[in-house]
């Protein structure tokens, strides 16, 4: 007779909420939630409360497959690997890739980065924070010296004015949105910019609704009236920041009436919306996806951090630019140096002495010395034969990507391709091997949530079936391939070594890590962690204005294509729905997508609510039910983008931001038909 | 009272008169039921702030304690309770969900700053108090003065808006120590439409307290798991009043006392299942 209760954090949201796994007899038997987090309070939303229903699924990879005559069929663990190894090293280092994951943990994330560089010997590793908030890293890293969130969750409820641009936040990040209620009910401001109605529309003092991609446009218009009442915090400007003047000059040609054509937003809007939040004691700006997800996704993130800049609001209680991050440790596989151009701690490879640092750390010499490809360009580059052999572990490009039809055309035409998933989901059906990974709760691992918070979740139950944890299965392969320097008897041992090669990470250890984490940068073992970042000054110094005009969306609509497609999710499913589509209960919220479209364009079409619409932009096709209602403008069409069935990114462009090389799924241009009855969908 | 405590789940483990105790642990800032079954583990046992330890441990739906007595049927148990857990406890007895046999109670009473944080009305056992003295009750909700006051109209405004947060996590389903139906007709289509928000208002959020007016034992884990703080106790209430005045009925007072609103059997409940859903 056993009975306990293992802390464990969400794998759901950016939140990182901590819960316990109930486990009786060794069996997982629920989720209670953890009431000494200060995150959680012992509050979750519908996802949290069910975090443990698909740990067991019947349809969980129990065995290794191995592609014998065209089919996937159980292998061994020794074979798998032997198959895998001897892949890889086929090919020239170069046209080998891995794709890490935001849903694993830090460790595992260290240990991806570490495989590719050291024995595949390419910097060609890159995983999903691609396609949410690379411009966030890129951007923010511009403005401030540090790519992150940069204050902390429960400091939220003493905002006095919220200003909320491309973030559904009660959807995406509900226990965030908790603490932005208490504020809220406590008198704060709530500014809301989102193309769609949202849960916060409900509540906010005012709500923009700009055209999909015009965020640039307002921001300017913003600043603009600002800067022209003299309402902007003159003392912080001179103080703290440089290049003021060149943004000024800039801002200069969006008074609001201009904004106001670009925008689709009224003037009197604009302008009340700026003074509200320039006129706040502290003011913080919420931002995410619609931010980031744009071909101009850097300079979204940038004119958020020149809004923040010039009113003063960094480094303070309950301001700042708060890039809300989305998979449960998304922030973690960046600062793991999941990505092509850094090593962990956003080290850039093309630094020697960075790269002596490591080649001495990982007892080598001469690691690859350029930035690899991107998430977006392994793909393109594989279409056209570059990459012949990738590895992807916890990805599901097939749903997540832009332009699904060519996803599938690159990944078929890879020479071999092997995935590392917990189940066997619409990308891994194409590979050459499976393997059989874990879930949290099957193993030790710390994840970071957004707000930098580096937390431990233990392992409650055994594998199921012969399953193993992801540093097992990348520490196995590098042996295999001859490798000596992946002998980890824990991932304890894996955050020491990051931990002293990783100045932000620097002081972080196991037996620090109690209930509420650690927050980067955490430099020493004494160190107690840093929930607001540039306090005192900016990581880089002196905050960076970069004067940004405003450009159009890769695709506009026309007489061919007249709607702009927007995308995005729903508190009720997760991502590419590998975990919470085998979720009983969420299944019944929302069993499958459907097409958002006004009343006055759905009556235009013959479209009533329920009807069958194929959706279709240059790329591809989809059917789906239509839902009309208010929440979209005329002219905009929502689809959310968890569904394989009927795929958002079926239809999304793979227009990229050139900085950061993410790609546009916000806003393209779609047209919508009433389909015909009896129809099925491709 | 802690260390008398302590010293009395020694003796009980120690002479092997209970199995194993439920109770709550404490280490390093971290709260948690816990399992304790030697007595060397009871240096860890905490009584100062509340962990529910009839919360269930699976949204659906059954909680340790039933869990614990299903699958090892002859083992003795011990339970160091709050007043809150004791009325838990004998609500779901009542209701075939737990058993008293094997099961011995270690009820202490809570002070009045535990009373006056969770507006507790009965911050004691009534039937197993063992340790500290009994403190006095809180009867009215934090905003129940202010409600009072409302016109309808304004009555009407204030549950639209408070409603208009929900995010539909279904916490004060799940969090509630006496809710354990398999199927529970919070999820019923015919009440909301199936993944919409705001949920529709306002059946949704009556549903569960009407299901309760006579089950409702007011701990208030209801309101502590909503991640948008809406005052759901201040629907209860009146309906408790109710309950009183018309059949001077207080749930979880008494094991032996017959709820006077036991309407459907369990049974049949679960038979009506699928037409509902």
């Amino acid at each position: 007779m056993n009975y306990s209760n293992v802390p464990s954090i969400c794998p759901y949201c950016g939140c990182g909420c901590s819960f316990f796994l109930q486990v009786l007899d060794g069996e997982l038997v629920g989720i209670l939630p953890n009431k000494s987090q200060e995150i959680s309070k012992g509050q979750l939303c519908i996802k949290g409360w069910h975090a443990n229903d698909f740990i067991t699924h019947k349809e969980r990879l129990a065995k290794p497959l191995v592609r014998k005559n065209g089919e996937l069929v159980e292998s061994t663990w020794d074979e798998a690997l032997s198959i895998i190894a001897s892949k890889l090293k086929e090919h020239a280092p170069d046209s080998v890739a891995t794709l890490s994951s935001a849903k694993v943990s830090n460790e595992e994330n260290y240990l991806m980065q570490k495989f590719t560089r050291l024995v595949l010997r390419t910097n060609n590793v890159d995983h999903c924070a691609r396609l949410c908030h690379a411009s966030t890293v890129v951007g923010l890293n511009k403005s401030f010296g540090s790519g992150a969130m940069t204050n902390s969750i429960p400091e939220l409820e003493n905002c006095k004015c919220m200003f909320v641009i491309g973030s559904n936040t009660t959807e995406q990040h509900p226990m965030i949105a908790h603490y932005m209620m208490m504020a809220k009910e406590k008198g704060a401001k709530l500014i809301l910019a989102d193309p769609r109605s949202i849960p916060w529309s409900h509540f906010s003092d005012i709500h923009m609704r700009q055209r999909p991609g015009t965020d640039v446009a307002l921001l300017n218009g913003m600043m603009n009236v600002i800067i022209s009442e003299g309402i902007e915090d003159k003392k912080f400007i001179e103080e703290r920041t440089e290049d003021y003047d060149a943004l000024k000059e800039m801002v200069g040609k969006y008074p609001p009436d201009q904004v106001e054509k670009i925008t689709g937003i009224p003037k009197e809007q604009i302008i009340e919306a700026a003074r509200m939040y320039a006129k706040s004691e502290v003011a913080a700006i919420f931002y995410s996806m619609g931010i980031t997800q744009h071909t101009t996704g850097v300079d979204n993130v940038v004119s958020c951090a020149n809004l923040a800049m010039i009113t003063g609001n960094i480094g303070k209680v309950g301001a700042g630019v708060n890039a809300l991050r989305g998979q449960n440790n998304v922030q973690g596989s960046c600062d793991c140096g999941a990505l092509p151009n850094v090593y962990s701690g956003y080290q850039a490879v093309t630094d020697e002495a960075n790269r002596k640092k490591f080649e001495d750390a990982w007892h080598t010499t001469g690691l690859p010395a350029n930035p690899g490809l991107t998430v977006t360009e392994i793909l393109g580059s594989a279409a056209k034969g570059g990459i012949k052999a990738l590895y992807i572990m916890g990805e599901n490009p097939m749903v997540s990507d832009p332009d699904i039809k060519h996803v599938k055309e690159s990944l078929e035409k890879l020479d071999f391709l092997a995935v590392q998933d917990i189940f066997l989901t619409e990308t891994a059906r194409l590979a050459h091997v499976v393997l059989p990974a874990v879930t949290f709760a099957e193993k030790d691992g710390t994840y970071t949530t957004t707000d930098r918070r580096v937390q431990l979740a233990r392992k409650a139950i055994e594998p199921i079936g012969e399953s193993k944890p992801d540093w097992e299965i990348i520490s196995l392969l590098a042996k295999k391939m001859g490798s000596n320097e992946f002998n980890y008897g824990s991932p304890a041992d894996i955050m020491d070594e990051m931990a002293r090669i990783t100045p932000i990470y620097g002081g972080i250890s196991y037996d620090r890590l109690k209930v509420n984490g650690l927050q980067w940068p955490c430099p020493t073992k004494e160190h107690p962690g840093t929930p607001i970042l540039h306090k005192e000054k900016f990581s880089r110094g002196k905050g960076k204005f970069w004067a940004i005009e405003f450009k159009e969306p890769a695709e506009l609509p026309d007489a061919e294509y007249p709607f702009i497609l927007t995308t995005g999710r729903t508190i009720f499913h997760y991502h590419t729905g590998t975990m919470s589509r085998r979720v009983d209960i969420l299944n019944k919220e929302v069993p499958t997508g459907y097409l958002e479209i006004n009343p006055a364009d759905a009556a235009r079409l013959g479209i009533s609510e329920g009807s069958k619409v194929v959706v279709s932009t240059r790329r591809g096709e989809i059917e789906i039910d239509a839902k009309v209602t208010e929440r979209v403008k005329e002219g905009v069409v929502f689809v959310p983008f968890h569904f394989a069935e009927c795929a958002a990114n079926m239809l999304t462009n793979t227009a990229i931001d050139p900085q950061a090389k993410i790609p546009e799924f916000k806003a393209c241009a779609c047209k919508v038909v009433k389909a015909n009855s009896g129809s099925c969908c491709q | 009272m802690i260390s008398e405590i302590k010293k009395y789940c020694r003796e009980l483990l120690d002479s092997k008169k209970v199995d194993a105790i439920i109770g709550v642990s404490e280490e390093e800032g971290q709260w948690m039921p816990f399992l304790f079954t030697e007595s060397s583990q009871l240096d860890k046992l905490f009584v100062d702030k509340k962990y529910p330890l009839m919360t269930t441990s699976k949204p659906m739906k059954e909680n340790i304690l039933s869990y614990i007595q299903r699958k090892h049927p002859g083992m003795k148990l011990a339970i160091v309770a709050r007043g809150c857990d004791e009325r838990a406890i004998f609500e779901l007895v009542k209701r075939g969900q737990v058993k008293l046999e094997n099961l011995e109670i270690i009820g202490y009473a809570c002070d009045r700053r535990q009373a006056e944080t969770c507006t507790c009305p009965t911050p004691h056992p009534t039937k197993n108090l063992k340790f500290g003295e009994k403190a006095e009750g809180v009867k009215e909700h934090k905003l129940a003065a202010e409600f009072d006051k409302m016109s309808l109209e304004e009555k009407s405004r204030f549950w639209h808006k408070q409603f208009s947060k929900c995010i539909k996590c279904y916490g004060c389903r799940n969090a509630c120590p006496v809710c354990f139906c398999k199927t529970c007709l919070m999820e019923a289509h015919f009440y909301t439409q199936p993944g919409e928000l705001p949920v529709e208002y306002p059946t949704f959020h009556f549903v569960q307290r009407y299901h309760h007016a006579a089950q409702c034992i007011e701990c208030g884990e209801c309101e502590l798991a909503c991640p948008m703080d809406i005052p759901l106790r201040l629907m209860s209430q009146p309906l408790l009043r109710q309950t009183k005045e018309l059949y001077d009925y207080v749930p979880g007072m008494d094991p032996e006392q017959e709820c006077p609103l036991f309407t459907i059997k369990q049974e049949r409940a679960e038979e009506a299942s699928d037409e509902l859903f």
